[in-house]
């Protein structure tokens, strides 16, 4: 289990993280989402061991990360920007990889060349952005890591290889019960692929769920007739006598408030992670707005 | 589980040899060339002896060399990618530490030992002299490896770090130059010691050190020197070598701790240690002033005696103020890596460094410290020599005549007049050998046509 326990860090006055915890249990897939500039790529280099931070701990089944070799060998990171030597091949890296991490299997770096079918002899900085990131999988999957840290993963590569690289992740949660952080944007991608959900604002953590509670705990009421007093609605509108609300709480304690108010007509639709995320980060001020150019 | 600490990586040692191969491999041909060109004399010559001159002056080649290395060894540093990939691997930072500083110094010693056995049949009977001088090349690299790792660690950019690598070198020049230019004006009297400053430049120094092997040479005419000479010992250069060599390594223990609390996120950065930009904000101020005062010296020089200039000194004066104040702006320019630095906080520390420095040109003036007006106790002092015109020189060493002595020079402290009389100037030079070891050292100009003259004006009252 990775937890960060009330970890605030500071960039020359600037908060990036601000109080933040965060638990990701194991074997789960976690999906860590945000707006932009929220602090997900922050906290994941604090989860990688790379930031130290100003207050609180990251631990991993309880024991800091920073610093612990024994640890680090059993996490696997791709960025969003990844790093090869310059004017390194995949061999290269390849005796690299196998040097550092004591886990690295040798087998299934051969194996995985009919995957990505990357060439073994070019050097990587000539490869196209989306060759790149292939070539961090490959590796980095070869780690055989007990936690696997992605910022951004299929950004930039085909829809086929995206596809490739989900079914690779996921077989590997299945076989070996790999935890898998994901801090992404493709927010439709994630529903299909996470069972956790972290939703990050300012550097905190504003909502933390399995995707099913989540999914379970905010609705989409549409109905003709008096709202509810004690609803505790998320956004609000309407279109002739029909409004539509996303409401806060479950489908059973929502719909006997509503029955109480003996409505015209009401229906109770489950919301989509992106909608999720919309209408949270609408109650921090960070709505759609309405603009006139 | 907790983590074992190891202290050296094998993977990031072999990476860094191969990764940077072309470099050592062209110092090897590079000191190779040179080191051949050296021993291969002939005729009187004595090769060992040759090379045994010619290590001070490869000190300027391992000044660039050293730095060239901790540039390519810690520039990961300055990537934030790179940076962030290799320190989320399972490495700690002491250990990748270490694996750069010996692959850093396999680039100084390996070369230069294959070298040492290549010319060994060169040398022939002072064969063994070529260890002697990889011996002699690595404390030299130690040196300025060591300042080049913490130029690399306190900086956050690779401009930065030579910046910073040149302050480091140079800082002693610059501190001279300022109390020799600015503050030994107002101290009349008072004399510096050049030597001690150029210990502390070992750039300038290392090249003049030239007594590394005591080979005796054979007296009588006409036998070869190299046939029949003798290996003596080592030279008094070793000394200053040694003690480089610990700075050296004092300067990679700097470093170390420093690695260990750096904030990665720093890479980019100009200096990347908060508490040390205010520090390089003055460093760099100085230099500034004082770079850009010696060209005005040296334009002024240039209108004295091309455009027959009547030696306008006060454009001397506004090269410096120039220098301070646009250096500090360049220095702030450099630190916040912007251009807009001209608000009221910048404004007010120029304004709290500008006290700073008139406070201390105060306390030169008035003599807080009391060095103008020193003079040194009769009873704690050895002997005392009396330089005056004509190099003519006299040895006191009874207590009488000392406590006599130091009279003359209190009345010298208070005839010492400016060059401004109108009269001709002697010179009256004091130099004290204290019983604790101490030298002290003092020049004072008189308005007499002779020391003597001033002497025996001095002595009838």
């Amino acid at each position: 289990m990775l937890e960060m326990k009330n970890v605030t860090k500071t960039f020359d006055g600037f908060k990036a993280l601000d109080d933040l915890n965060m638990t990701v249990p194991q074997g789960c897939v976690y999906g860590l989402v945000g707006p932009n500039g929220a602090g997900k790529s922050t906290a994941i280099r604090h989860l990688t061991g790379v930031y130290r931070p100003d207050r609180g701990s990251i631990t991993m089944e309880g024991i800091p990360i920073y610093e612990n070799t024994a640890l680090k060998a059993r996490i696997g990171y791709i960025p969003d920007e990844v790093f090869f030597f310059p004017s390194a091949t995949m061999e290269e890296m390849r005796r690299f990889y196998r040097d550092i991490y004591p886990y690295f299997d040798d087998a299934l770096f051969e194996e995985l060349y009919s995957v990505f079918q990357l060439p073994k002899k070019g050097q990587l900085r000539r490869f196209s952005k989306g060759m790149q990131k292939q070539a961090a999988f490959h590796l980095t999957i070869c780690t055989r890591p007990d936690v696997l840290i992605l910022d951004e993963p299929v950004d930039g590569l085909d829809p086929v290889m995206r596809r490739q690289v989900w079914s690779l992740i996921l077989s590997d949660v299945a076989q070996r019960g790999t935890t898998v952080l994901i801090s992404s944007h493709n927010l439709r991608e994630l529903e299909d692929i996470c069972d956790h959900v972290g939703i990050m604002d300012h550097g905190k953590m504003l909502l933390e769920r399995s995707l099913a509670d989540m999914q379970g705990n905010t609705l989409k009421l549409q109905m003709v007739g008096d709202i509810p007093q004690d609803l505790e609605i998320l956004h609000e509108s309407q279109s002739g006598r029909l409004k539509t609300l996303v409401v806060r709480g479950t489908r059973e304690a929502v719909e006997a408030k509503v029955q109480a108010t003996q409505p015209v007509f009401y229906d109770m639709l489950p919301l989509s992670l992106e909608e999720i995320f919309i209408y949270e980060l609408g109650g921090v001020n960070y709505e759609v707005k309405n603009i006139l150019l | 589980m907790k983590s074992r600490t190891s202290f050296f990586s094998w993977p990031v040692f072999k990476k860094d040899i191969t990764r940077f191969l072309p470099l050592w491999v062209i110092y090897l041909v590079g000191m190779l060339l040179i080191v051949v060109s050296t021993v291969s004399v002939g005729g009187h010559r004595n090769p060992a002896r040759e090379l045994g001159r010619g290590i001070g002056a490869l000190a300027l080649i391992n000044f660039t060399f050293a730095l060239i290395s901790a540039q390519l060894l810690f520039g990961e540093l300055f990537k934030s990618r790179l940076c962030n990939a290799l320190h989320a691997m399972p490495v700690r930072r002491e250990t990748r530490f270490i694996s750069h500083v010996l692959a850093g110094l396999s680039f100084g010693v390996i070369p230069n030992l294959i070298i040492a056995l290549l010319i060994m049949p060169i040398l022939e009977t002072f064969w063994f002299t070529s260890l002697l001088w990889v011996g002699a090349m690595t404390l030299q690299y130690l040196f300025f490896f060591g300042v080049a790792v913490l130029a690399m660690l306190l900086c956050g950019s690779r401009f930065a770090t030579v910046l910073m690598y040149f302050l480091i070198n140079f800082l002693a020049m610059v501190v001279l130059w300022f109390i020799e230019t600015i503050y030994l004006p107002m101290t009349p009297g008072v004399v510096i010691n050049y030597n001690i400053f150029h210990q502390f430049v070992p750039f300038v120094e290392m090249p003049s050190q030239v007594n590394y092997f005591i080979i005796e040479l054979p007296k009588n005419i006409g036998v070869e020197e190299w046939q029949s000479a003798q290996f003596i010992g080592f030279g008094e250069s070793w000394g200053y070598l040694l003690i480089c060599a610990g700075v050296g390594i004092g300067m990679l223990a700097l470093a170390f701790c420093a690695y260990r609390r750096r904030a990665l996120e720093t890479a980019g950065d100009f200096i990347a240690v908060k508490g040390i930009r205010p520090v390089f904000l003055v460093l760099y101020t100085l230099c500034s002033g004082a770079f850009l005062s010696i060209f005005g010296s040296l334009f002024t020089v240039f209108r004295s005696v091309f455009v027959s200039s009547d030696g306008n000194s006060g454009i001397y004066w506004i090269f410096l103020l120039v220098g301070l104040i646009g250096g500090f702006f360049v220095g702030k320019m450099l630190l916040a890596r912007t251009i807009r630095v001209f608000q009221w906080k910048s404004f007010l520390h120029l304004g709290i460094l500008t006290i700073a420095l008139l406070l201390t040109l105060a306390a030169a003036k008035l003599d807080v410290l009391g060095i103008v007006r020193y003079v040194p106790d009769a009873q704690s002092v050895q002997n005392v020599r009396l330089n005056g015109s004509y190099h003519s020189t006299i040895k006191f060493e009874d207590e009488t005549e000392i406590q006599g002595v130091c009279r003359l020079h209190q009345m010298a402290i208070e005839d010492n007049c400016d060059r401004t009389c109108g009269k001709r100037h002697s010179e009256v030079m004091l130099e004290y050998q204290l019983k604790n070891g101490w030298v002290v050292k003092r020049i004072y100009t008189v308005c007499k046509d002779s020391t003597a003259d001033w002497m025996l004006e001095a002595l009838s009252k």
